[in-house]
């Protein structure tokens, strides 16, 4: 889901400051029936989570559009007397309800097996710092091997993602190894990189030479 | 967590050894105690419930702290060995620090700057650790180029209240090892792509410790070379210190057969030493032919940190992994801290064994 639209009305008894907004038991009540409807609109698509039920949660980011704020958040007075109108929530985003079901692990390879075509791996679950995977990875198993291929090699990083998530309304499986094309060095890096170095490399010599 | 063991948490007596080895799977960290609460510490790695150096999560259990450890020996800058010793030496800026003389060589420091700009962490803590010497932080008196058969620090008979002498000496890196190691930096080209760096085991210190007869060898991460006057052959070959052997091996590089050499277990340990080592679930070390050699030579073998964990998810696991197309296969790594803890008073010939944690004992 990219964007969604909801008009309500807007009280600004509970503006708080021009950080946090906190809305109204009104304008709450409004998402939460918004959330509901969409719930049971999309409760069939709401995927199984790995460790539970189908669940769907009914916690929601909203964001202000904030063009529609005919004002400059000068100072909490202003900013109250200028609210003339509902505003639009450019976004009602229901946070992870989507991607609860992917797991995604970061890894690199540890061992190469040429002849039998295997790479091993450790894996880390980012999420979770207890959940660390070795793992005996085919290149079969590799999207796209043979684009790959120049990038396998001992420490190379990967991210393997496996799962099903929603898009725009649409569940959707998710499965990929893919390793990181890391940017390449530029010669203006280097260079700053090799002057950082060689000042530091001066400074510990003379340091070491005053003893 | 084996912090909480209240049997952990008994302080050593001022005239008893300690050697406690940590172990994580990934991840190795020493602690030697050498009398009155004085402490070495030999690398060191994150517990990843604490946040801290395992260390100092094992000294604050027996109600001590960073301040007694005042040597501490940094083998060489792989991550597995090298997470917490910048926030240690932070701690205590006047502890010893044992490294490299080519921490002042500008390709060293090239190679590790580019490490750094590769998110690799080792380099980023060696850069950190370089950086406090530079600003003062550690004072640079206190920095120790560790080579072969070099005394790092020593007591001399009476100034511990056990009144025997100890010795700390650095077996490696030989003079060459380290000149050859600058000269095959790979340093990268512009247009290539940033990879990871892999690094050695090239110049990993070996580490010595001597109080009164009893001798402690940890082995670091040393690995063999082909050349016989560097690696392990070099340390037996050029071995002068003293005709005792050690009773305790630390082994080297996770019991790979790469670090293992003949002429170390009959010319620097003694016959059946109790031997200790860590796992490095990464690259599968130690493999089960490498256990049963080091058990096959040893009275005792004292492996912390398991490799794999028997966990009931993992099946489903894997099942969902197959069920996404995938005929990869996975395992658990274990994340659990394993420690193995020998102490020995000076006055007895034996040493006692503990373990805490994640240790898988072979008798």
């Amino acid at each position: 889901m990219d964007s969604m639209y909801l008009d309500s009305p807007y009280s600004n008894e509970d503006i708080v400051d021009s950080d946090e907004i906190k809305f109204t038991d009104y304008f709450t009540k409004n998402l939460k029936h918004f959330a509901d409807s969409f719930n049971k609109n999309y409760n069939d698509l709401c995927v199984t989570n790995f460790d539970k039920e189908p669940e769907f949660k009914k916690e929601f980011n909203t964001v202000i559009d904030e063009s529609s704020i005919k004002c400059k958040r000068k100072s909490k007075k202003n900013f109250y007397n200028s609210i003339s109108a509902p505003n639009k929530v450019r976004e009602l985003r229901f946070i992870d309800s989507f991607y609860k079901s992917i797991r995604e692990y970061h890894g690199f390879i540890s061992r190469i097996d040429y002849e039998n075509e295997f790479i091993f791996a450790t894996m880390h679950n980012l999420k979770n710092e207890s959940d660390i995977l070795k793992a005996q990875i085919e290149f079969d198993d590799i999207e796209n091997y043979e684009s790959e291929k120049h990038l396998i090699q001992i420490g190379a990083p990967f991210i393997w993602i496996f799962g099903r998530e929603v898009i725009s309304g649409r569940e959707q499986k998710v499965s990929y190894i893919r390793f990181r094309r890391m940017p390449t060095w530029t010669k203006s890096r280097i260079q700053d990189i090799e002057a950082e170095a060689e000042e530091t490399a001066d400074a510990l010599s003379k340091l070491f030479s005053k003893s | 967590m084996p912090f909480q063991n209240s049997s952990l948490k008994v302080k050593p007596l001022n005239d008893e050894i300690e050697l406690v080895v940590f172990g994580k799977g990934v991840g190795e960290c020493i602690l030697v105690h050498i009398g009155d609460l004085k402490y070495i510490l030999v690398d060191s790695f994150m517990n990843p419930d604490t946040k801290n150096p395992v260390s100092l999560d094992y000294l604050n259990a027996m109600g001590l702290g960073s301040e007694n450890i005042e040597l501490v020996i940094s083998t060489h800058w792989h991550k597995d060995h090298t997470q917490g010793l910048p926030e240690l030496m932070n701690k205590n800026g006047n502890t010893k620090f044992v490294t490299y003389g080519i921490i002042t060589n500008d390709t060293f420091l090239k190679y590790l700057k580019y490490g750094t700009k590769t998110e690799d962490k080792a380099s980023n803590d060696y850069v950190e650790i370089i950086n406090m010497i530079m600003n003062g932080k550690i004072n640079k008196d206190n920095v120790k180029m560790a080579v072969h058969n070099k005394l790092l620090h020593n007591y001399l008979p009476g100034i511990l209240s056990h009144k025997k002498k100890v010795e700390v000496y650095s077996l490696s890196p030989q003079d060459s090892e380290t000149l050859d190691y600058v000269l095959d930096l790979k340093l990268p080209d512009y247009g290539e792509a940033k990879t990871t760096i892999v690094k050695d085991n090239d110049i990993s210190i070996v580490t010595w410790i001597q109080i009164d007869d009893v001798v402690i060898l940890l082995g670091g991460d040393l690995e063999n070379s082909s050349d016989p006057s560097k690696g392990w052959d070099a340390i037996v070959n050029k071995h002068s210190i003293s005709s005792l052997k050690a009773s305790i091996f630390k082994i080297p590089h996770h019991g790979s057969v790469n670090g293992h050499n003949d002429d170390v277990w009959i010319k620097l340990v003694e016959d059946n030493p109790i031997s200790a080592l860590t796992s490095y679930s990464s690259s599968d070390l130690p493999r089960d032919e490498d256990l049963e050699r080091i058990k096959s030579l040893s009275f005792e073998t004292y492996l912390c940190g398991k490799l794999k964990d028997n966990d009931k998810d993992i099946k489903k696991l894997q099942k969902q992994i197959n069920q996404y197309g995938f005929d990869s296969k996975i395992t658990r790594v274990s994340n659990k801290i394993g420690i193995s803890r020998f102490r020995r008073q000076l006055s007895s010939p034996n040493w006692s064994e503990e373990v805490f944690g994640s240790v898988q004992v072979f008798k």
